[in-house]
C-alpha cells in the first residue's frame, strides 16, 4: 500500500510539474529579456517608458534592440511596448533603470515602488539620472555593438566599489527614501561628445530631485558617507599639483546636544599614499611630506565645509546625519530635526597619514 | 507508557523536534509584526517571549511527569471520559489550525514570489500526500524527518551571519531602551505565532524514552529557537529602515534576495525552495499529533483519523484566498494559541498537581 502511495506521489508531482505545464515553462531564447530600462517625462503626467534587451541570433551574434512606448503608467508603456515585440517581455534580468532629470523633480517612486512590489525583479539594479533623454542615451550609436546595460552597470559600480562615488543602488536607495533622517542620492549621468559620463550626484528629498553637485565633490562626500577603500584624488598646492591614493579612510560621528540643538563633528582618519607629484621639491624629506599632508588636509576641510553649507543650503541630508542623531537621541523629533538641520553646527576633523609614496621615493 | 517502547526515541531528539516545530514560515517574516510595538527593541521582546515560553514548557513537564502520559491521559486523569475528551479535541483542533495556517502561508511564499499562477490545491495536495506517507510510517520516521530538516535548515542559519555589509546601518538599533516596557511585553505576544510548535510536546512526550529526565533538551531545544529567532529580527533591523519594514511582509526573503553570489543571482529561489522541507516536517509532526490524539479519543485507526484531517486540511487551504484573509487567520490561531498555551496550559498544570498532590494524601 505505502509502496504504491509513493509511486502514485511521485506521478503526479512530476506530471503536475512538467507534462500538464501547471507550472508555467518558456524557453529562455523566446523571451525578450529587459536588461536597461530608462523612464521620461514627455509631457506632464505621460510616461515614457525605453527597454533594452539582447536579441539572440541563431548565428551566435547578439544584438541590442531599444524600443519606446509611452503611456500614464509603466504598465501601460510595458503593454503598448508588448504590442510590438515578437516576444514577452521579460523584466527578471534588469540591472540598470535610469530617469530623466525632469522625472525626476517631479518625482518618481511609484516606479520605484512597482520595481519594489515585483518578485521577479531582482535587487542587482543600479539606478541613475539622466542629464537629457533617457531614450537618447540608451539609445547611443557608439555603444550598440556592446551591451550599454551592463555597460553601464558596470560603469556605475566600479565608480563606487574602486572610485569616488559612494554606493547606492536599488535596495540602498529604497532604505533611505524610508529612512527618517537621511536622503537619497543617485548618480547623474551625462552624454559629452557622445561619450557616457558620470558627471554629479543628484541629491533627492524624499523622491523629488533637490540639487545636482559637481563630481569635484563626490570624493569627500563618500569619505564622510562610509568607509572607503580606495580612490584617486588630486589636490592642487602652491600651483602644484598631487595626487593620492586613498587606501584605507573611516569616519566617525560625534554627536553633541547643546541647549537642545545639536552638534556634529566628523573625524575623518585617511590613510594614503602619494601617487602623482608635479612639483620640484623632494618628497622623501619627512619634512615635506608633513607640509604636503598640512596642505593636503586643509583642502579637503574646505571642500568638506563647501559641501556641507552647499547641503545645508537646499536643506537635504544625504550623508544621514539625522540618522546618527536619532541613534544618539532617545526623543527623536523628525519634524524639530528637519527644521534644525539647516542651522545645525557640523565641523569636520581630517587626520591624513601619508603611509608611503609608492615604490620609489 | 512501557507501551509505546518499539516506538519510543532518545530524548536528545527532542532537541530536534523542539527547534524544528518553532522554527517555521513565521522566521520568515515575523520581524514586521513585532515592530509594530517596540520598534527596532522588538528583538529584546523575542527573548522576553522565549523566557516565558521555557516556563510554559517547564509547566507542561510538571503535568506531563505526573500524568505519565500525554495531554489526553492529564485531561482524562482530572476531568473523567468526557469532559476530559472535550477539553483535548479543543487542542488537538489548534494543532490542525496550525498545520493549515503553516500550509497556506507557505503556498502563499510560492505563490507570491515563485510562481504567481500555480494553484493552491495542487501544492497542498503535493505537500499533504508526502505528509501522509511520512506520519503512516509511525513516529519514529516523523522523528527522523524533523531531524532531516533541522540540519537542512543550516541554510537558514548561515543566512543569519551572512549579510549583506553593504546595506548594514549599525545605527538602527540604536539607542537600546527606547520604547516602554509595556511596548515591549505588547511586542513579545505578538512573536507569540512565530514561537508556537513547542505544544507538540503535549502529544510527543510518551515516545521519549527517560521522558522524565528529558525536561533539559526540550529547554535547551527551546533557547536555541530563541536564540534563531533573536538574531533573525536583530540582523533584519540592521539591514531595513524601520518605516521600510512595515512594507516588507516578508523580510527575511527580502533580505535573502540582497544576497549575491557568484554563481547564485537570486538567492531568495534557494531559501524559498529549502523551506518545503521545513514545512514538511512541521506538518508531518502536527498532523501525526492530530492524528493521534483523535485515535485515541474516538478509537478510531490512526490511518483513518490522519485521512480525515488531511482532507479538511486541503479543504481549509482551498477557501483562505487572498492575503487578508490568511493574515485574519493567522492573527486567529495566534490569539487561541496564547490563550490555550500561556493562560490555560500553566493554569490546568497546577491545578492538576495540586489534585494529584491530593489523592497521594
Amino acid at each position: 500500500m505505502k509502496k504504491y502511495l509513493l509511486l502514485l506521489m511521485i506521478c503526479i508531482a512530476l506530471s503536475s510539474l512538467n507534462g500538464c505545464s501547471l507550472v508555467p515553462t518558456v524557453n529562455v531564447n523566446e523571451l525578450n529579456l529587459i536588461e536597461a530600462t530608462g523612464f521620461d517625462l514627455p509631457k506632464p503626467n505621460q510616461l515614457k517608458g525605453t527597454v533594452v534587451f539582447p536579441v539572440f541570433r541563431p548565428s551566435g551574434q547578439v544584438e541590442f534592440n531599444v524600443s519606446s512606448a509611452e503611456g500614464e503608467t509603466i504598465k501601460k508603456v510595458r503593454e503598448r511596448l508588448d504590442s510590438q515585440m515578437r516576444y514577452r517581455l521579460i523584466s527578471g534580468q534588469l540591472r540598470v533603470v535610469t530617469f530623466s532629470m525632469d522625472l525626476a523633480k517631479r518625482g518618481f517612486f511609484s516606479i520605484i515602488d512597482t520595481f519594489n512590489r515585483d518578485p521577479a525583479v531582482g535587487n542587482v539594479i543600479q539606478l541613475a539620472i539622466v542629464d537629457g533623454e533617457t531614450s537618447d542615451l540608451l539609445s547611443l550609436k557608439q555603444y550598440q555593438k556592446e551591451n550599454i546595460a551592463l555597460y553601464l552597470y558596470d560603469l556605475l559600480l566600479h565608480n563606487s566599489d574602486t572610485g569616488p562615488f559612494p554606493y547606492t543602488d536599488f535596495a540602498t536607495f529604497v532604505y533611505q527614501y524610508f529612512e527618517e533622517g537621511q536622503d537619497p542620492y543617485l548618480p547623474v549621468l551625462k552624454v559629452v561628445n557622445d561619450k557616457l559620463k558620470i558627471t554629479g550626484i543628484a541629491l533627492f528629498k524624499h523622491d523629488k530631485l533637490v540639487t545636482i553637485i559637481p563630481w569635484k565633490y563626490a570624493f569627500i562626500f563618500k569619505a564622510m558617507k562610509e568607509d572607503y577603500k580606495q580612490g584617486l584624488h588630486q589636490f592642487k598646492i602652491d600651483g602644484e599639483y598631487v595626487a593620492i591614493d586613498n587606501l584605507v579612510s573611516k569616519s566617525k560621528y560625534d554627536v553633541k546636544i547643546k541647549k537642545g540643538k545639536p552638534e556634529f563633528t566628523i573625524h575623518l582618519n585617511m590613510n594614503a599614499r602619494i601617487q602623482e607629484y608635479t612639483g620640484k621639491k623632494p618628497i622623501f624629506f619627512p619634512k615635506h611630506i608633513k607640509q604636503i599632508k598640512k596642505a593636503i588636509e586643509n583642502d579637503i576641510e574646505k571642500n568638506a565645509k563647501e559641501l556641507i553649507s552647499l547641503l545645508q543650503k537646499n536643506n537635504v541630508d544625504p550623508i544621514g546625519l539625522g540618522s546618527k542623531l536619532e541613534a544618539h537621541q532617545r526623543d527623536f523629533d523628525v519634524k524639530k530635526w528637519n527644521k534644525q538641520y539647516s542651522s545645525a553646527k557640523i565641523k569636520v576633523k581630517i587626520n591624513l597619514d601619508i603611509l608611503h609614496t609608492g615604490i620609489v621615493e | 507508557m512501557a507501551t509505546y517502547r518499539r516506538q519510543q526515541v532518545s530524548p536528545y531528539l527532542l532537541l530536534f523536534i523542539i527547534t524544528g516545530s518553532q522554527i517555521g514560515v513565521g522566521v520568515l517574516g515575523f520581524q514586521r509584526l513585532i515592530a509594530q510595538d517596540a520598534g527596532y527593541d522588538a528583538w529584546i521582546s523575542v527573548i522576553i517571549a522565549g523566557f516565558f515560553v521555557n516556563a510554559v514548557v517547564w509547566f507542561m513537564y510538571k503535568m506531563l511527569t505526573k500524568a505519565q502520559g500525554d495531554i489526553i491521559d492529564a485531561h482524562k486523569q482530572c476531568f473523567g471520559q468526557i469532559i476530559g475528551s472535550v477539553l483535548s479535541l479543543v487542542i488537538l483542533t489548534y494543532y490542525l489550525v496550525l498545520s493549515i495556517s503553516v500550509l497556506r502561508l507557505y503556498i502563499e511564499i510560492v505563490q507570491v514570489w515563485m510562481f504567481p499562477t500555480i494553484s493552491t490545491g495542487l501544492l497542498a495536495i503535493i505537500i499533504l500526500l508526502l505528509c501522509y506517507y511520512i506520519v503512516s510510517g509511525g513516529f519514529r520516521v516523523v522523528v527522523g524527518i524533523t531531524f532531516l530538516s533541522g540540519i537542512f535548515t543550516a541554510l537558514l542559519y548561515a543566512l543569519l551571519f551572512h549579510l549583506p555589509h553593504k546595506y548594514i546601518h549599525m545605527d538602527n538599533i540604536l539607542p537600546v531602551f527606547d520604547h516602554s516596557f509595556k511596548d515591549m511585553l505588547m511586542s513579545a505576544k505578538k512573536s507569540i505565532y512565530t514561537m508556537a510548535g513547542f505544544e507538540i510536546l503535549l502529544m510527543v512526550f510518551p515516545f521519549i524514552r527517560n521522558g522524565n529526565s528529558s525536561q533539559k533538551f526540550a529547554q535547551w531545544g527551546v533557547a536555541f529557537s530563541t536564540l534563531v529567532f533573536t538574531l533573525s529580527a536583530f540582523t533584519t533591523f540592521l539591514l531595513l529602515s524601520e518605516n521600510q519594514i512595515k512594507h516588507v511582509i516578508w523580510a527575511r526573503i527580502y533580505i535573502a534576495s540582497l544576497i549575491h553570489l557568484p554563481f547564485l543571482e537570486r538567492f531568495e529561489y534557494l531559501l524559498i525552495s529549502s523551506f518545503l522541507i521545513k514545512v514538511i516536517s512541521i506538518l508531518a509532526l502536527l498532523l501525526w499529533g492530530t492524528s493521534r490524539g483523535l485515535k485515541l479519543i474516538f478509537k478510531w485507526k490512526q490511518k483513518y483519523t490522519l485521512i480525515l484531517i488531511s482532507v479538511i486540511c486541503y479543504i481549509v487551504c482551498q477557501l483562505l484566498e487572498t492575503r487578508y484573509q490568511i493574515n485574519a487567520f493567522t492573527d486567529y490561531t495566534s490569539r487561541v494559541s496564547f490563550y490555550i498555551f500561556y493562560v490555560y496550559i500553566p493554569l490546568f498544570s497546577i491545578f492538576f498537581m495540586i489534585m494529584k498532590s491530593g489523592k497521594a494524601k
